[in-house]
């Protein structure tokens, strides 16, 4: 079981990051998990030595003894003398969550650390689902941190919040065809911004691809961001930028990661799944995935000079399929 | 090593774990200049006397090889001092197996330390040894964190002598659980599920399992609106069932939901 189970290895999978739980913690413990499971199965048989044993002759009535060439299991490979088999497994993780954040973690193991690579190149875009609270604002923009205001919020409206969020999609739009490096006046290009197919060339600061309000039940509201490049931390001064901008403030409460490029909640292993049999199960299923989409990712599309084809039809994964006729209302 | 000794080792104590001594420093010498027939024929043989099966050699000789080294004369002091204070034959056999370096302790040292659990407990004198019996790395452990976590309990956390002593007797374990998780556990448990101090004591395993299992568990039990830890009300959850069951069990009779509708629920914390 032991090669045969490194063998089935090799590839990404997603977990589901709790929050109050450090990526570098679920990283080790996954792979101690898979130590462990490696470490469990039938160790190979014992390699035979040949060794002369001194012994009496069978069969004979004299009592000489004579050496005799037997073959014997050798000691080198006893795990009880060498130790177990596997000490250490290289295990990568994709886009970091910070502590208090949650959601889906893309995690790499043996040759699938090369496609985080490539997954981070090819520019994917994430969702999130955002909670937010208004009129209270403290000075890392979380529940638990100091208290800094306090505010009303009585004249906030659903109108008044859709109309912010559409103004922050509209700049961001903006920005992602600056950073993306296209002529907007070519055709090719704007049968690509048609299609939501822009993508930015390399590094950029957050680009908000779409965002929209689920739920508004004030002091609470709830949103939903589409966005790459992005930290946590981002995130969460944008809902206190958007209370500033609603002439109150707000906090946020949790921040939750549901989508990472093609990895989506029901693909994520949660705590009680982080194990040998679990794990290959999930790489293997999500492998034929990973390979068609990194290699529609990384192909150059036909029409375009100056991108290197970079797209990718988001709208028509996500729950959000309404977003892709807002991106062009937005300039 | 020899060869032979390896061999010897391997076949007579299965289970023994030469990788692990191999690590420390010391022992391959220590275990090459031994004689089989002076030194550790006779402690196995003392070994087996005290009721120590084949099978369990392996494990202990694991953990406490220095024990080839000691003077059979003093291991056979200890053992007579242990039964002066009326520790049956099981019983310290019990605490050799659990703590391997019980033995290695001098009389003075075990004399000391069973009279401070007693001084610091204030537990009667058979109370005090089938919590030894039980926990039997209290003796060999070190000292200061049980007195740090008695202070704990005691100022911080506010539980009266009597209420420590009850739980300590049903979970012995908590004299020597980190201080930290001690207390956010504690903190969680009092201050966001309301449980009151007495409910706790009647509960200690809560003090003895992971904090995100207790969070999780409690969340879906108040989405579901079942969260009621007051014993005077129906619909009563007791804490140890909250806690001590696994999460087949706990799904079907406590929250009377399914497996997969905890798991959707944890993909949304």
């Amino acid at each position: 079981m032991g090669p045969g189970g490194l063998a089935r290895l090799h590839g990404l999978f997603a977990a589901y990051k709790p929050p109050g739980l450090k990526w570098k913690h679920l990283r080790d413990t996954v792979e101690l998990q898979l130590l462990k499971g490696l470490n469990a199965g039938k160790p190979p048989a014992p390699e035979q030595r040949v060794r002369f044993l001194l012994g009496p002759v069978e069969g004979s009535e004299e009592k000489e003894l004579t050496l005799t060439a037997a073959s014997v299991p050798t000691l080198t490979d006893h795990p009880l003398v060498c130790g177990p088999t596997f000490t250490s497994l290289k295990v990568g993780v994709g886009h970091r969550l910070d502590a208090q954040a949650s959601g889906v973690l893309v995690l790499g193991v043996g040759r699938g650390r090369r496609l985080l690579t490539d997954m981070y190149n090819a520019h994917l875009t994430k969702d999130y689902t955002v909670r937010g609270l208004l009129g209270k604002a403290t000075d890392d923009f979380c529940e638990d941190g100091r208290l800094v205001e306090k505010t009303t919020y009585d004249h906030v409206t659903r109108e008044k919040l859709d109309r912010i969020l559409a103004l922050i999609q509209g700049s961001h739009q903006k920005a992602l065809v600056m950073y993306s490096s296209l002529d907007l006046q070519t055709q090719e290009a704007y049968e690509m911004a048609v299609r939501g197919l822009i993508r930015p060339t390399d590094k950029s600061p957050m680009l908000i691809t779409g965002i929209r309000c689920l739920h508004f039940a004030p002091p609470e509201f709830l949103l939903e961001v589409q966005c790459m490049h992005e930290t946590q931390k981002q995130l969460r001064r944008l809902v206190h930028e958007i209370g500033l901008e609603l002439k109150t403030t707000a906090l946020c409460s949790q921040v939750r990661r549901t989508r990472d490029g093609f990895f989506t909640l029901d693909d994520a292993l949660l705590r009680t799944q982080w194990d040998l049999h679990s794990i290959q199960d999930a790489i293997q299923a999500a492998a034929p995935r990973v390979a068609a989409e990194l290699e529609k990712s990384l192909r150059p599309e036909p029409g375009t000079q100056q991108l290197p084809g970079l797209g990718r039809p988001w709208d028509s994964k996500g729950p959000s399929s309404g977003l892709g006729l807002e991106s062009c209302a937005g300039h | 090593m020899f060869p032979l000794l390896m061999q010897t080792f391997l076949e007579l104590l299965q289970g023994l774990d030469l990788s692990k001594i191999e690590k420390q420093p010391d022992a391959a010498n220590l275990l090459l200049r031994l004689d089989f027939e002076k030194d550790i024929k006779q402690i196995l043989l003392f070994l087996k006397d005290l009721g120590i099966e084949d099978n369990q050699l392996g494990t202990f000789l694991t953990k406490n090889y220095a024990i080839f080294s000691e003077d059979l004369e003093n291991l056979k002091t200890r053992v007579a001092y242990l039964q002066s204070k009326n520790f049956s034959k099981a019983d310290i056999a019990q605490m050799v197996r659990k703590a391997p370096f019980l033995l290695s302790f001098s009389v003075e040292r075990l004399d000391n330390r069973l009279g401070f659990f007693q001084k610091e407990l204030q537990l009667t004198v058979k109370k005090t040894r089938d919590l030894v019996v039980r926990l039997p790395r209290l003796l060999t452990g070190s000292l200061e964190p049980v007195k740090e976590n008695m202070k704990v309990y005691h100022l911080e956390l506010g539980f009266k002598l009597n209420e420590i002593q009850h739980m300590i007797t049903k979970i012995p374990k908590m004299l020597t659980a980190n201080k930290r998780k001690l207390t956010e556990t504690f903190d969680y448990v009092h201050n966001v599920m309301s449980i009151p101090h007495h409910v706790i004591v009647r509960f200690p395993q809560i003090f003895n399992t992971r904090l995100f299992k207790v969070k999780e568990r409690h969340l879906f039990l108040t989405y579901l609106g079942r969260a009621q830890y007051d014993p005077a009300k129906p619909n009563y959850i007791s804490l140890d069932k909250l806690v001590s069951m696994p999460d087949e069990i706990f799904c079907e009779e406590i929250a009377k939901a399914s497996v997969r509708d905890f798991e959707k629920f944890l993909k949304t914390l």
